[in-house]
């Protein structure tokens, strides 16, 4: 895969307003930087779609801007073309054409000189592993398949940013990872890669950054701010969350509870925090100290799509406090 | 490089089984007319004058076969473009459309010549039966010829038309259905109405039967046909020089509003 001339993606206090009065984007920014996988997560409506749509040219923003390469793609959006590539959702392909015409029209139509059009697509074919299916009609083939080929759409324009709306959608286990394995190696050659996805699991595997989006707004974190690292999230934003499995949890509470952690038991598995490693070894010793069995010490990973519903419980249940309160007003 | 939506347009109707079917009804339709020409007039000699004229069935198969193929254009080739837009965006693949180099003039002109492609290609499918005609003598070459040349230029600017109403909306339906009635209206509706206006009217001067000819029917796609029929036999096109001028102009600004209505259809948000 060739590699790209670093690229950034900037969009600054996005206002998006449809024609039916929903306000899609309020006050968005956002910052991808190259090399970068970004994820954005968010209820359906969330305005994720729309983000993908303004950052790409298609939609117009009522206020703020985008800029890519220097180039503000607000005011020029068919500039938007040449930096970013955007695979929406839904795909749309044409049907009524075979697979290889199907790349040979997108190959065509961004001007890739006549001698390079076959070249370039054999080497998005191996890529994508389309070999087999090129010269069936797009309508013949898988959901999954469709969705390959639209990536490799997006891939022959070289573009050095990648949007991409659910590219995971309808695929099954194995097409998931390998679309994602593919994703993963297209920022690892320079390219600035934003993913929308529902499928949370293989978005924390892949994403290096994220941010939750709902009602068209950022929606902070524990951490106060509404970004943040795979590190973080894997970590915890303020203790990490030890689980021990001992063979009697009400002592190993009671030992944990004199060196002054606040441990929860559930079963003969009980959890508490810990600001460091060293602070949880302390725990550790301590309680085998008292005699305690300890089958199993971990560190508790925290899943994003857990993390998720919590932040967007919440949320909605501020935003319904707030709704109730302005409508006593 | 050729434009690659008129490179798809040309892959995707040779394809098309309607495309083949349509061609195979403008042949078949054709032949049945000059085969019913040929009889009506073979008839109408022996039953007055015992003596059959060769250069009027030639004149006869001729004008049926160009009043038949400007006709068929005027249903065919709406129908062959009217949704052409429309169903990129039912499809959903206006976005990828957009989101490339290519520029909305060149895409709207993609699709206006693959639909005008079409006309063309009709068009040739006349020309054995009017070389067929021609041998029985009738009007000159250069008569023939330009008749299936305002055909053709007919056939664009109802594919234009057919292309700008189609930006206007995202249901392929709607956008044939407007492009029906609109078309309706201009070629079927639009005289007849004129035609009301001076019958209503006939003790009114000639300014005011000329106004209403030039506001109903002088830029109808079927008036340079029926003018030139009138001269019959060779290209005579000075006694309606100004209003075949003033029709043709009225098509081309037509065609040209209409191709704009296009492009800028393709600037507009795809949500």
């Amino acid at each position: 895969m060739t590699r790209v001339q670093p690229t950034s993606l900037n969009l600054v206090d996005i206002w998006k307003t449809y024609p039916n009065g929903i306000e899609a984007l309020r006050g968005v920014s956002l910052e991808v930087k190259p090399g970068e996988v970004f994820g954005l997560v968010g209820p359906n409506g969330a305005g994720k779609t729309t983000l993908l749509k303004v950052a790409g040219g298609l939609l117009f923003p009522e206020t703020g801007n985008v800029t890519c390469a220097g180039v503000d793609i607000t005011r020029r959006p068919k500039q938007a073309a040449k930096y970013i590539g955007l695979m929406p959702d839904p795909l749309g392909v044409y049907t009524d054409v075979s697979a290889r015409e199907y790349l040979e029209f997108f190959a065509r139509l961004q001007d890739i000189p006549f001698d390079q059009i076959s070249g370039k697509i054999d080497h998005t074919v191996e890529l994508l592993g389309l070999a087999p299916w090129l010269d069936d009609e797009v309508e013949t083939l898988s959901a999954g398949w469709q969705r390959r080929l639209a990536l490799g759409r997006v891939l022959l324009a070289d573009t050095p940013v990648l949007l991409l709306d659910e590219p995971a959608a309808g695929l099954d286990v194995s097409a998931r990872s390998e679309l994602l394995a593919i994703v993963r190696r297209l920022a690892e050659t320079g390219r600035t890669v934003a993913v929308s996805s529902h499928i949370l699991p293989e978005l924390q595997q892949l994403a290096d950054r994220f941010a939750i989006i709902n009602q068209g707004r950022w929606v902070n974190t524990a951490s106060g701010q509404p970004f943040f690292t795979r590190a973080e999230l894997e970590r915890g934003f303020t203790m990490a969350e030890w689980c021990l499995r001992c063979s009697r949890p009400d002592n190993a509470v009671a030992v944990l509870a004199r060196l002054g952690f606040n441990a929860k038991s559930a079963g003969n598995t009980l959890t508490f925090a810990a600001a460091d490693d060293a602070a949880a070894s302390g725990a550790l010793k301590a309680v085998i100290a008292d005699g305690v069995d300890v089958y199993e010490f971990y560190r508790r990973q925290v899943e994003l799509t857990e993390m998720v519903l919590q932040i967007l419980r919440e949320d909605n249940q501020s935003s319904g406090a707030a709704n109730n309160h302005g409508d006593r007003k | 490089m050729m434009n690659p939506l008129y490179w798809l347009e040309l892959r995707v109707r040779a394809r098309e089984k309607r495309l083949w079917l349509i061609a195979l009804f403008f042949v078949v339709t054709l032949g049945i007319i000059s085969g019913v020409v040929i009889i009506s007039v073979v008839d109408w000699f022996s039953s007055y004058t015992r003596t059959i004229e060769p250069v009027s069935i030639g004149e006869g198969l001729i004008w049926t076969t160009l009043f038949c193929q400007a006709g068929l254009l005027m249903i065919l080739a709406p129908l062959a473009t009217a949704g052409r837009i429309s169903q990129e965006r039912e499809q959903r693949t206006l976005a990828a459309l957009i989101n490339s180099p290519a520029s909305a003039t060149r895409i709207a002109l993609g699709k206006l010549w693959g639909a005008w492609t079409f006309v063309i290609w009709l068009g040739v499918l006349a020309l054995p039966f009017l070389f067929t005609a021609t041998l029985w003598g009738g009007p000159s070459w250069k008569l023939i010829l330009g008749c299936l040349g305002l055909n053709l230029l007919a056939g664009l600017v109802l594919s234009a038309v057919s292309l700008g109403i189609s930006g206007l909306f995202g249901r392929s339906l709607t956008a044939y259905l407007v492009t029906g009635s609109f078309l309706f209206g201009w070629i079927a509706v639009l005289p007849m109405l004129g035609s009301l206006a001076m019958a209503f009217n006939h003790d009114s001067n000639k300014a005011f039967q000329e106004l209403v000819m030039y506001l109903t029917m002088y830029h109808n796609p079927f008036f340079p046909l029926m003018a030139l029929a009138g001269s019959f036999t060779e290209w005579d096109a000075g006694k309606f020089f100004i209003p075949l001028a003033y029709g043709v102009g009225v098509w081309v600004l037509l065609g040209a509003l209409s191709l704009l209505a296009a492009v800028r259809s393709l600037k507009r948000e795809v949500y």
